[in-house]
């Protein structure tokens, strides 16, 4: 299972990403740890999974 | 004798937020409240509050709970315990307990300049194994560390103990940011590569002595640890005893964590009054009680902990996700797949016993 999922903000901004595993939203923070981590799983080759679409219904 | 010559025999290091360590006496334990984790992966895993276990390269396991095991004038410890020995450590294993101090609360200790301020760190200390045990002191970038040594002579048995060092005056440190400032290491086995010589400074990144018993190869051993204090200066003083809400607050600036009865309260918890943006959307603004280190990662339970509350209605979420973070705010958007009525008002509630919500801006 890929471990990561974007989140878009309802502008339409990829804005954190998810991780699966353990109900995790990761801010874009360079200081964020797991935002270390992973930007470390990006850099070996990986993709997160898209967003969802924000949904207006 | 006048109040000036008072105040001139008072030792700097007394004054203010002198002890750095932040839940030394392990009273705070939002995530665990007392109950066991284990620690077998070089990922920092967290066991009472700011205090983290490390387990990498051999096979070895052990665990880390808060404990009311304490000597006299505290009332908690954290207690290490081998769940699964590591009888022969191999050059890269590594194995140990570690508290990061953020920059700003030591960049006056000015290390990596001329002006390193000298400082003693002190602790109570009960092992099942008597020997020599090792630490050290090391930078985030982890290419500068200084090794140290403590006997504990006495099985099962409470001593003090206290080290005090020179500041590095080169390598790079943190200084006055959030980033990790210095990183303390109570080592309990570890290989050549994470040991170094005791006593001096070197460009090497360790977590404890050359020589150090090697606490995780006895099954079912324990080491209590409490009373941790870093101070600036060369004489270990009394604990910092700080109140409880202002211990609880400094935490609360790494980690902080809601659960259906953080405050002792029973049946289903509020947690956030919310709006409906859309028929399968809610959004809140959360404000942090505590401005934290850096935007946090937020966690929560489980789907079926919650519950969202509109019109008459009550709806499991589908998800739970915080966007727009920053250091003293965020949104929380909850979806729900059964559409409520957009524009309503809405709340939810952690409805399982064992819910939570939780915010990590640890280091």
């Amino acid at each position: 299972m890929t471990p990561y999922k974007l989140i878009k903000n309802i502008d339409g901004s990829v804005v954190a990403v998810f991780r699966q595993a353990d109900n995790t939203s990761i801010p874009f923070d360079p200081d964020n740890v797991d935002f270390q981590e992973y930007q470390k799983w990006i850099s070996e080759g990986n993709q997160p999974l898209p967003p969802d679409e924000p949904t207006l219904s | 004798m006048t109040k000036a010559r008072d105040l001139s025999q008072v030792p700097n290091a007394s004054l203010g937020f002198k002890n750095r360590i932040i839940n030394g006496d392990m009273r705070i334990d939002q995530r665990n409240n007392g109950a066991s984790v284990s620690i077998n992966t070089v990922l920092p895993t967290y066991s009472v509050d700011r205090f983290y276990g490390q387990a990498a390269g051999g096979s070895g396991v052990y665990t880390l709970q808060r404990s009311s095991v304490a000597p006299a004038g505290f009332s908690n410890s954290l207690l290490a315990t081998v769940t699964t020995p590591d009888t022969s450590l191999a050059a890269a294993d590594l194995y140990d307990i570690s508290q990061a101090i953020e920059g700003f609360n030591t960049a006056d200790l000015g290390f990596g300049t001329t002006n390193a301020a000298t400082i003693t760190l002190s602790f109570w200390v009960r092992s099942s194994v008597t020997g020599t045990y090792g630490g050290s002191f090391s930078n985030d970038a982890f290419n500068r560390s200084y090794p140290f040594t403590y006997a504990i002579s006495a099985a099962n048995t409470w001593e003090q103990k206290s080290i005090t060092i020179v500041g590095d005056t080169t390598g790079t440190w943190a200084g006055a940011t959030n980033a990790a400032g210095l990183r303390i290491y109570w080592g309990l086995g570890a290989g050549s590569t994470y040991s170094g010589t005791a006593g001096s400074w070197s460009s090497a990144g360790v977590v404890t002595a050359t020589g150090a018993t090697n606490w995780m190869a006895i099954n079912g051993a324990t080491f209590y640890i409490t009373g941790v204090q870093l101070e600036k200066g060369s004489t270990a003083t009394s604990f910092d005893y700080r109140p409880y809400g202002t211990e609880l607050a400094l935490c609360r600036r790494y980690y902080a964590r809601f659960g259906q009865n953080t405050n002792g309260t029973a049946g289903d918890s509020a947690a956030l009054t919310m709006a409906q943006w859309s028929g399968n959307s809610a959004y809140a603004a959360q404000w942090y009680q505590v401005s934290m280190r850096a935007a946090p990662s937020f966690s929560y339970s489980a789907n079926s902990d919650f519950t969202l509350l509109s019109n008459g209605a009550t709806r499991t979420p589908s998800s739970i996700v915080q966007q727009g973070a920053s250091s003293d705010r965020c949104e929380i958007r909850v979806d729900v797949s059964v559409s409520v009525t957009g524009g309503d008002s809405s709340w939810l509630r952690i409805s399982g016993t064992n819910g939570f919500m939780a915010w990590d801006s640890e280091l």
